[in-house]
This record gives structure tokens, sequence and C-alpha cells, in this order.
């Protein structure tokens, strides 16, 4: 599947060697009162097939970093319309030479919403990775 | 479907391209990045990763990483 042109970049760069914190902000694809199906089974992020041959990594199952999880309490957020996730670059590549002059690489937002019937929303967001 | 996909990191040949890949699979396509050219792909109609055989199905280069090709590829019947 083709990236799309209008893709969003997530604002804040991540160095190679930094594990830093991220939200999909899905808010402003939903009606009023529309959230993020929280079922962990309806919604995820995947990594584009680039992202992987450069090893950046979602963080779940880590004993030091959280799961991905829909953001709940965050003032900035309504509830359950959002999604936080932990990222790295695997350390096996964070010589790479792409990211010395930075790349972005492309993962995929999809979830299922709280309406009825559910839709289902996907999108296409761009982590840069940047020595700094 | 579980909450990240991080795909795996893969050994693959596609023609004349031997070597590490990105691979992802989600929604029953698969995609396999790598740092290549189309032509080193040569008339390749298919290849394998990790030992698995594979048609390939389209090859673009990557929108996002110069000098990396993305394939999407299905398993061979």
């Amino acid at each position: 599947m083709a990236i799309p042109a209008n893709a969003a970049r997530f604002t804040g760069a991540l160095d190679p060697e930094e594990v830093l914190d991220y939200i999909v902000p899905i808010g402003p694809l939903l009606e009023a009162g529309e959230t993020i199906d929280p079922d962990p089974d309806r919604w995820s992020l995947t990594l584009l097939a680039e992202a992987v041959a450069l090893g950046l990594e979602i963080l779940e199952s880590d004993p030091d970093w959280p799961d991905p999880a829909l953001v709940v309490g965050d003032t900035r957020f309504v509830n359950n319309t959002a999604i936080k996730f932990w990222a790295r670059v695997d350390p096996a590549f964070q010589d790479n030479a792409a990211f010395a002059a930075g790349v972005a690489l492309p993962m995929e937002a999809t979830c299922w919403t709280s309406s009825n019937p559910p839709r289902r929303r996907q999108r296409t967001f761009l982590l840069n990775v940047v020595e700094q | 479907m579980a909450r990240a996909n991080n795909g795996r990191r893969a050994d693959v040949r596609f023609g004349n391209f031997s070597g590490p890949a990105g691979v992802v699979e989600r929604g029953g396509e698969t995609t396999v990045a790598l740092v290549a050219t189309p032509s080193m792909l040569g008339a390749a109609k298919g290849g394998t990763i990790d030992g698995v055989s594979y048609r390939l199905v389209k090859v673009t280069p990557s929108e996002v990483v110069g000098g990396m090709i993305v394939l999407t590829v299905e398993p061979s019947a």
C-alpha cells in the first residue's frame, strides 16, 4: 500500500539511541461522542516494512516500558481517542547510516470505533529518526 | 488484531538480492523492504523469505527511504 502524501508526522524526532513516547491522535477522525473501541483486539499499530528494515520497534511486552494503550485521563484528549506508545531503534541498528541524515519511518494506526455500526479508521504516520 | 505489529526481520532472496529485510504481514498482505535496486531483482517472479517460497507481486521504490525498495509478495501455491 502506498504511503499517503499527506501522512502526518509526529512532532519530535527520535535519536536512534533514545526511547521516547508518542501519541497517535485519532480524535480528529471521530464524530462527537465516538471513541476508539477500547477492546485491545479492535485497534492496532503496525510498522510498515521500511521501519522494520531499519530496526524501529514499538515496545510491547517489555519489562521496562508500558504496552501501547489508549489515552485515558489526559486533559489534552477525550478519553479513548488517542493511542500512546513507546518507541526505540533496535540497538543493532542504531549506527545505520540512514539515521545520520535522518529518515521518516512509516507506521499505521488502525481502529474500530464505538459507533453503531462501528467505523474502521486507518491512518499512516511518519516518525522521524535522526542522530541528534 | 494485536496492539503492536512490529513485523520481523528475515533473510530474503529475490533475484540477485540476498540479505536482510523487514517483513510485515497485515490483512493478508505481505510486504518486504530491502536495500536494493529493482534491477537487482532481474526478472525474478519469486523468491524466499527465511527459506519459504513467495511469489513476487509488485516492486516499488520506497517512498520514504532512499535506496530501499518494497516488494509485495504472496505465498507460492
